[in-house]
């Protein structure tokens, strides 16, 4: 069994790396994505334009926003009123959920449709309201079917990319009682037929946001399937819960991470809807919802501003590619992280949103290898943030005793080269930490030092 | 330089599933609407109440035994019951959507739709089959240069919801397989008119 | 031209011939070469597992020990980003963060400094067999050094060159990684073993002893006859 737990990583770990069905599956998805984006960003060259310019731009973009945030927040609400949208703020995950039910009971409301949201992931909103009464619907395909199958998303841009056409045949043909298919096309079919009851029968949606523009109070959303457009035009009540890291000051700035985002998350120049949203309607011919809350999530963001080591974590646009790329993620899929977002930019969240005690592990989950970095639209150094939660777990004391203690001999060795020379033979210690895995390297019968000190080396090739 | 960008965003829409066609008139615009929904077999479409369309609201009608309501009509049939679900229903039953777009969107092939009173957002969403027309003269180099435009033109503020339209409603949920028409249209037609 | 060479620990204990023959080519191409004999490791191991204190007191021993030189070379893209890129995260005090500045202009890994430093595409090596490289993860990504390796690899007589598929993946070591989660690193490696089989090469290179102790363990435990070698044993081939 797989725990959705930070804390069960390891043994998480050990029991997924020994599944190569899934491992398959999930190297074939983002294999696929990483190279429709690599073709992009090539052509984006040979087209005379340069990437890497445009994302130090979103990099700078994002850091005078974050650096800034309470006045881009004020900036936005202001204009949120103005264009008369309510704001509510929610420091947490609890509070955020009983405002959200707080207004559905405002409203009797029966029936919610809801598009992708990572947020509402985090808060473990969908549970609360299936708890009172209500029936909640994801919308998104991907969101669709890991509702039916009870579970949660793996990915934050593809959240089945880990099941197969089969398991979602079985699924479908079990829950919806459909004829088994394993043909795409015929599963998108029916979730349509079934869904699209749902959206016109609806009494509220609900939806994230992928970016809030401070300038003009506007929700901007982006997705592929139109779910999201029905789930924000056909209900009468609108609400966005997202976080308050999504404000972005203008809207040319806007436009620039528009670029960037749908080439990284899904090898896409232009998703098929990107939605600005400015306000509700003003009239019944609008045929839009009347109202429009957003909820603006705090649940751990501040503290991660407030901490300069792993500020630029919050430059994240979702974009997914970090866990593309990541060959831990590769391997052992999104769950076995235990968390809502998985993957290098999940373990420098996850302290935050849970407890550093219990998702330490996390950030020792990566072999530094630095590919997150290197594709990371907004070039946040996961890598480098990643690194200071490992000494801020040092600092606290949560790794384990044995390896302080190491360490603690390590460096005495490493001090003196006397002590260091000496210490060789304790190195044999090492062996049991690989053995069942792999070979580890005899010790040379004379280290370098050694051969220097004899003249060996200078003797023979001078 | 116009001829250009045309191009460039006939290529990226057929690139993202789209198909393109241009027209020298406003009659044939109607031409070729009618052409898409006899071929595809529809039956019925709703056309846009946008000010563009005024003139082609009557003609055509009958040519090929497709009835185009337009939203208005569909307006002053609801009378005192509930517009939003009128509106709601004739467009889930109808086959085909028309819209006017106010740019084209050269770098990615995308149109952009000012959703108003005149033109909903479901008019381009809830049918099948997405029709949307522009001018040639309308075309933009990039997003960014569409949201400038929709802003000094006045556009952008006074919409309540603005939509960028790339392609077809798709997927690729399922095994990374794209399919198209997930929720949304499963073809979308863009038909521009030289000007 | 005067060097001092940087041994990392792992060569230093386990491939003292990687470091003899990084001795050798740089004395073949008419360097002055001396080894600093109290140098012991950059701190790396305790920096990437958090132990930052640890870190900061060797790397103060280390830049101690090379800032009078006047360039340092290692056999090693790891631990040349250890001292240029990440001893910037540590909190030394502010005489040592000088001297770190002007030592960051002087160190460099040994490829890099053939190519781009002394104008060397070709160190007279001679060695015959079917060769792939596999790009250490911080050699490439944290140096940006991948041309200068190839052009060298390419210049050796009998080498035939095969590129490896998905050659910037990571191997799967990544020190402390290894340790804490070794089935998860033994599937990467066995990745990357797959790819290098594939490509058909009797040998794989890299910058990287610690790479390369990696993907070896698991050849061997494979029973597999392809073997490793570092940049360093090719190009003191023949010479
Ligand atoms: S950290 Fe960067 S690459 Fe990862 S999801 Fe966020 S924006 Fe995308």
């Amino acid at each position: 069994m797989i725990q959705e737990s930070p804390a069960y990583f390891k043994e998480n770990i050990k029991q997924i790396s020994e599944d190569e069905n899934l491992r398959r599956i999930v190297r074939k998805a983002t294999s696929l994505t990483l190279s429709k984006r690599s073709d992009l960003v090539t052509e984006y060259y040979s087209e005379g334009k340069d990437w890497e310019a445009l994302r130090n731009q979103a990099h700078e973009i994002r850091k005078k926003t974050i650096d800034n945030l309470d006045t881009y927040l004020t900036d936005l609400e202001d204009h949120f009123e103005r264009n008369g949208i309510e704001v509510k703020h929610a420091i947490n995950a609890s509070e955020a959920c009983s405002f959200v039910l707080r207004i559905l009971k405002e409203h009797n409301t029966r029936l919610v449709v809801k598009s992708k949201s990572m947020v509402t992931e985090e808060i473990h909103l969908n549970d609360k309201m299936i708890e009172a009464g209500i029936e909640v619907v994801e919308t998104d395909l991907g969101e669709y079917i890991i509702q039916l199958a009870g579970e949660t998303p793996s990915h934050i841009t593809a959240p089945a990319m880990h099941k197969s056409r089969d398991d979602i045949g079985k699924l479908f043909s079990e829950k919806l009682g459909v004829p088994f298919t394993n043909d795409p096309a015929e599963l998108t079919a029916y979730a349509r037929r079934f869904l699209r009851e749902k959206f016109l029968k609806a009494d509220v949606g609900i939806s994230g946001a992928n970016f809030l523009i401070a300038e003009t109070g506007t929700v901007v959303i982006i997705e592929n399937e139109g779910n999201a457009r029905l789930s924000t035009t056909l209900p009468k009540l609108h609400i966005v819960i997202t976080g308050i890291e999504k404000v972005v000051p203008t809207l040319e700035e806007t436009a620039t991470l528009l670029k960037l985002l749908p080439v990284s998350a899904t090898g896409q120049k232009a998703t098929s809807y990107v939605s600005f949203i400015n306000s509700p309607a003003k009239v019944k011919e609008d045929a839009r919802p009347g109202k429009i809350i957003v909820i603006l999530l705090d649940n751990g963001r501040k503290e991660i501003l407030r901490r300069q080591e792993v500020r630029e974590a919050l430059y994240c646009i979702k974009c997914g590619a970090c866990m593309n790329v990541c060959p831990v993620y590769q391997t052992v899929s999104g769950h076995a992280y235990g968390s809502v977002y998985p993957g290098p930019i999940g373990s420098i969240l996850t302290p935050f949103l849970t407890t550093l005690k219990e998702s330490k592990d996390l950030a020792y989950g990566s072999s530094l290898c630095g590919a997150c970095s290197e594709i990371c639209p907004v070039k946040i150094d996961i890598h480098n943030a990643l690194l200071w939660i490992r000494s801020y777990a040092v600092q606290k004391k949560y790794t384990p005793f044995i390896e302080r203690m190491l360490f603690k001999l390590w460096r005495i060795a490493m001090e003196n080269i006397f002590v260091y020379n000496f210490g060789r033979s304790l190195l044999k210690f090492l062996q049991p930490l690989w053995s069942d895995y792999k070979d580890f390297p005899p010790l040379a019968e004379k280290s370098f030092h050694q051969l220097w000190k004899e003249g060996e080396i200078w003797n023979k090739n001078s | 330089m116009e001829q250009e960008l045309l191009n460039k965003f006939a290529t990226e829409l057929i690139r993202v599933g789209g198909e393109f066609s241009l027209a020298s008139s406003k009659i044939e615009i109607l031409k070729i609407v009618n052409k898409i929904l006899s071929q595809k077999g529809c039956n019925t479409a709703v056309l846009s109440s946008h000010p563009f369309f005024d003139s082609l609201k009557e003609m055509g009608k009958g040519e090929s035994g497709i009835n185009i309501f337009t939203i208005e009509q569909i307006l002053s049939l609801a009378g005192e019951s509930d517009y939003t679900n009128l509106l709601r229903e004739k467009l889930s039953q109808t086959d085909a959507g028309i819209n006017y777009a106010e740019y084209l969107i050269a770098e990615t092939g995308s149109a952009v739709v000012v959703n108003t009173q005149s033109e909903p957002s479901y008019l381009s969403l809830l049918p099948e089959i997405s029709i949307i027309v522009s001018k040639s003269n309308r075309v933009v180099k990039d997003m960014s240069e569409a949201l400038n435009r929709l802003r000094t033109e006045n556009l952008f503020d006074s919409s309540g919801c603005i939509t960028f339209i790339t392609g077809p409603s798709r997927t690729a949920d399922i095994e990374k397989v794209l399919i198209t028409g997930v929720h949304g249209p499963k073809k979308l037609y863009v038909i521009v008119i030289n000007f | 031209m005067n060097i001092d060479l940087f041994i990392p620990c792992i060569v230093d204990q386990f491939f003292p011939q990687v470091g003899i023959n990084t001795y050798k080519i740089l004395k073949k191409v008419g360097c002055n070469v001396d080894y600093p004999f109290e140098q012991t490791c950059c701190g790396q191991p305790a920096f990437n597992t958090g132990y930052r204190k640890d870190a900061e007191y060797l790397a103060k021993k280390f830049i101690n020990i090379f800032s009078k030189s006047d360039y340092v070379i290692a056999p090693s893209g790891s631990c040349v980003s250890m001292v240029k890129i990440f001893y910037d995260r540590l909190e030394l005090p502010s005489d040592y963060q000088s001297k770190l500045a002007e030592l960051k202009g002087k160190i460099f890994e040994l490829s890099e400094f053939l190519v781009d430093i002394l104008k060397i595409s070709d160190v007279g090596a001679k060695f015959s067999g079917k060769i792939t490289y596999h790009e250490s993860c911080h050699l490439l990504r944290k140096l940006k050094i991948a041309r200068q390796p190839r052009i060298l690899i390419n210049n050796v007589k009998g080498v035939e060159f095969v590129e490896l598929n998905e050659s910037d993946r990571c191997c799967g070591f990544g020190g402390t990684f290894s340790v804490k989660f070794p089935e998860l690193s033994t599937v990467l490696t066995s990745d990357k073993i797959k790819n290098i089989e594939e490509s058909g090469a009797q040998y794989v290179v890299a910058n990287d002893s610690s790479c390369l102790m990696n993907v070896e363990g698991v050849l061997r435990r494979k029973g597999s006859n392809i073997r490793t070698m570092h940049i360093a044993d090719l190009l003191a081939s023949g010479i």
